[in-house]
């Protein structure tokens, strides 16, 4: 056993580096872990902002809903121009019912509607659609 | 405590000796001062309370003693003693303090002591009414048998040998380190929990990019957000307009014209009914849009989106 002056103070101050040690291990802990879960956080509201975004703009059978257009409006007043994932088209002489039912139609499908022009010619209507997906 | 320790006898004078192994040493009284007084108390705690003022006037400094108590028979034995003075003896002796384990005093051992001991060629340790007195040896008699060496009988109290100079004694700094080792443990622990908090976040991370690899990158995630926050804010600007204005038609009310373009639109209502223009008016307002003309019977709105 080695004979030590001070040995209670020695053994208090080691005590003592110990506990403060280890208070600044864990206040660095504190300070670093908030950090990291703040960006961790902040990165899964981006993810999940991302994918939420990227289901609803980039749907799946975009090309089948719109063909249903063709559905409520007979042929003859159809004008349709499909290129890739862009449409350009043209429905003639229709009333209003009708106009109703498309525009409730693709406001309710994920398109990127880009030019819209909607004309009354006495009773009847001719509307254009240009969107892309 | 066992008392399996080797005891030795340390008074001044003695011969150097070399022991390897821990022990217990005994003082003589040439190291410490005692007083036997008979005091109506009857625990030991009391009296350690006054041991101080037994000595007032016999000590001066107080500060510089250690004090021991402990009753015999009738009597209470106050003991004082400068540890300093102990370890000074114990290196002139050649004796390494750090091996004593223990202090007795001679006072406590009076009852084995049946013949004088020998220390060195001039002094004997004694006892005279009933008190362990160092005298020289020149004052027995000449054919007095000396012991060399005490009993090796264990008195059942003994006092702890202070090889420091300490201001804090060895058993408050223990319970402080004790505490203080037990918030250590907590900031440990605690810290430890902060980590793995954060661990968990990142595990979560890792679980939706395992789902979307190509979401890896923070340059394309920020790139694709930025491409889809722009398109739904207009998209939903301009289906915004669009039921903002189905809203305003009615049976009364129709749409001349609509068009919507990438950042304006323009509509014109008509109605047959002029009376309902003013009505007309007020909705187109309270739905937050404007009015660029006003005819008899047609209202065109225009607005940015």
């Amino acid at each position: 056993m080695i004979n030590i002056r001070y040995k209670g103070e020695l053994i208090l101050l080691a005590s003592i580096i110990l506990v403060l040690s280890s208070y600044i291990f864990k206040y660095k802990s504190f300070e670093s872990s908030q950090e990291l879960l703040h960006k961790k956080r902040q990165e899964i509201v981006q993810l999940q902002e991302v994918i939420s975004l990227q289901k609803v703009w980039s749907p799946k059978e975009i090309s089948k809903k719109l063909e249903n257009l063709k559905r409520i409006i007979p042929s003859k007043q159809i004008k349709w121009n499909k290129r890739g994932k862009k449409l350009t088209v043209k429905f003639i002489q229709i009333d209003s019912n009708q106009l109703n039912k498309i525009l409730n139609k693709i406001l309710n499908i994920a398109i990127q509607i880009e030019y819209i022009n909607i004309k009354k010619e006495q009773n009847k209507y001719t509307m254009e659609l240009k969107c892309k997906w | 405590m066992g008392h399996s320790k080797e005891l030795v006898l340390v008074y001044k004078g003695m011969p150097k000796v070399s022991l390897e192994e821990r022990f217990s040493i005994v003082l003589t009284p040439q190291n410490y001062i005692l007083r036997k007084e008979k005091l109506p108390i009857k625990q030991e705690y009391q009296s350690k309370k006054i041991v101080s003022s037994i000595f007032d006037s016999f000590i001066d400094n107080k500060d510089e003693y250690s004090f021991f108590v402990y009753k015999e028979d009738e009597d209470w034995i106050f003991i004082a003693y400068k540890q300093q003075e102990v370890i000074d003896l114990l290196e002139e002796s050649g004796i390494p303090s750090s091996n004593v384990d223990e202090i007795f005093f001679a006072q406590q051992m009076v009852s084995s002591i049946s013949k004088p001991i020998s220390l060195g060629e001039q002094n004997a340790l004694t006892v005279i009414d009933g008190i362990a007195t160092v005298v020289p040896k020149s004052i027995l008699p000449d054919e007095t048998v000396y012991e060399n060496e005490l009993e090796d009988i264990h008195p059942k109290k003994s006092v702890p040998l202070s090889t420091s100079n300490s201001y804090i004694d060895i058993k408050t700094a223990l319970i402080f380190s004790a505490i203080f080792f037990i918030f250590a443990i907590f900031f440990i622990m605690e810290g430890m929990r902060y980590t793995s908090s954060s661990k968990e976040a990142s595990q979560k991370v890792e679980e939706i990019l395992q789902h979307y690899p190509a979401l890896e990158s923070s340059y394309k995630r920020e790139s694709i957000l930025s491409k889809y926050t722009h398109i739904d804010q207009e998209q939903r600007a301009k289906r915004e307009v669009i039921k903002k204005l189905s809203k305003l038609i009615s049976q009364n009310i129709k749409i001349e014209q609509f068009e919507l373009k990438q950042n304006s639109y323009t509509a014109v209502l008509s109605t047959p009914n002029t009376q309902l223009l003013n009505q007309i008016k007020r909705k187109v307002k309270s739905n937050g849009m404007q009015i660029s003309n006003i005819s008899t019977n047609k209202i065109t709105i225009k607005g940015h989106l």
